[in-house]
């Protein structure tokens, strides 16, 4: 009687994911050694052939590989390292400035956590009229305070940093809160005690603030990794993929050759596979190397 | 309790720096208000009048319900047709 109530209870949860986790992946790995398109319908088995396409290893059909996967894998790798060095270091300069002892602190605090529960599609659209080049409040600003204007949009420079920004704008107040709180577990004889030898803030902040939220900017670093690393609906609501492709994400260029025109299933699942094979690499070097250092 | 903690603010030798540091606080405050502050501003301007860079209503734009009257359903116009089509 009380083993067949277990098994009852946990039908759903392996119903869930069986249909929605394990089998999307097996079927898109089984997708990625296809040739399946929507034309053509019937998946004729080919091996290898998509990945060798991408990565250029023994194609015919593209010499040097893939130049429009290695183009985008390009921009998402410089947009992920930016984003998520960018945020982390303004992050824990908002949570050192909001740790002190300052009027209106719970106010404030409480704004600057507000862009992260906006919608990031809601964001991208909202992005198109801040960052529009002859009436948007960004280059007004811009000209206001004696800075050139930008042409966001139009220049692929632009555009790649007008994603950045958007991404930065949003994901600052998480590093924020959680280096906030990892800082206010902090004791304070700590710094007491180390009052008596130093007066430098620099100084406190490197050898007590630092080695103590390091654990928690690292949780941080890894989870804003992986967020920018899929990123996909900022570019898509901002620039389109546009100036010509200069803003297009790795999950992007995936997503238009999967689901938009010829709907090359089997290429856009070697695609996918191979960001969650280089994920999986990335993760598994950077959890050795934390738990080689904090434990 | 409070006035303790101001008057702790405003005194003290570090007065400066703590200015300094309440004055980023201000200004980053502001740049995590600014685009929502701007989409509310935005969401009383008619379409035409929604990409002309102005910000305050009454003073440099006409502020109009219709947006919100379309979105509760009390009538009023469609006047922006929804998201351009994703590439």
């Amino acid at each position: 009687m009380n083993t067949r109530a277990k098994y009852v209870f946990l039908f759903p949860g392996v119903v869930w994911i069986l249909l929605f986790t394990l089998f999307p992946l097996i079927y898109s790995l089984y997708l990625s050694t296809t040739d399946f398109n929507l034309r053509n319908r019937t998946p004729n088995f080919i091996g290898l052939q998509n990945y060798a396409d991408i990565l250029g290893i023994v194609s015919t059909d593209y010499p040097g590989g893939d130049q429009k996967a290695l183009d985008t894998a390009k921009f998402n790798a410089m947009l992920t390292v930016g984003s998520t060095t960018l945020t982390l270091i303004l992050g824990t300069f908002l949570a050192w400035v909001f740790n002190h002892d300052l009027p209106f602190l719970k106010q404030m605090r409480a704004i600057i956590t507000m862009p992260l529960f906006a919608a990031p599609i809601a964001l991208g659209y909202l992005g198109v009229i801040m960052f529009n080049e002859t009436n948007g409040p960004i280059n007004n600003i811009l000209q206001g305070i004696g800075l050139q204007r930008v042409q966001w949009i139009i220049d692929p420079t632009g555009a790649r940093t007008a994603v950045m920004i958007t991404d930065v704008w949003q994901w600052t107040p998480f590093v924020f809160i959680v280096v906030l709180a990892a800082m206010q577990a902090i004791p304070d004889d700590l710094y007491e005690s180390a009052k008596l030898d130093t007066k430098s803030n620099w100084i406190l902040f490197r050898h007590i603030t630092f080695p103590m939220i390091a654990p928690a900017l690292g949780t941080v670093a890894l989870l804003r990794l992986v967020e920018t690393f899929k990123i996909l609906d900022i570019p898509i609501t901002l620039t389109g993929g546009g100036p010509g492709a200069a803003t297009q994400t790795y999950s992007f260029y995936a997503r238009q050759v999967g689901l938009v025109g010829t709907f090359q299933l089997g290429y856009a699942s070697a695609l996918a596979y191979l960001i969650v094979i280089a994920a999986i690499i990335v993760s598994t070097i950077y959890f050795r190397r934390v738990r080689a250092r904090f434990e | 309790m409070k006035n303790e903690k101001k008057a702790n603010f405003f005194s003290g030798h570090h007065v400066l720096s703590r200015i300094g540091l309440l004055l980023i606080a201000v200004i980053c405050t502001f740049i995590a208000l600014g685009p929502f502050a701007f989409a509310v501003s935005t969401s009383f301007k008619t379409q035409a009048d929604s990409i002309d860079g102005t910000v305050i209503p009454f003073v440099q734009f006409q502020p109009t319900m219709i947006n919100w009257e379309q979105e509760f359903g009390l009538g009023g116009g469609e006047t922006f047709k929804g998201p351009k089509q994703l590439p």
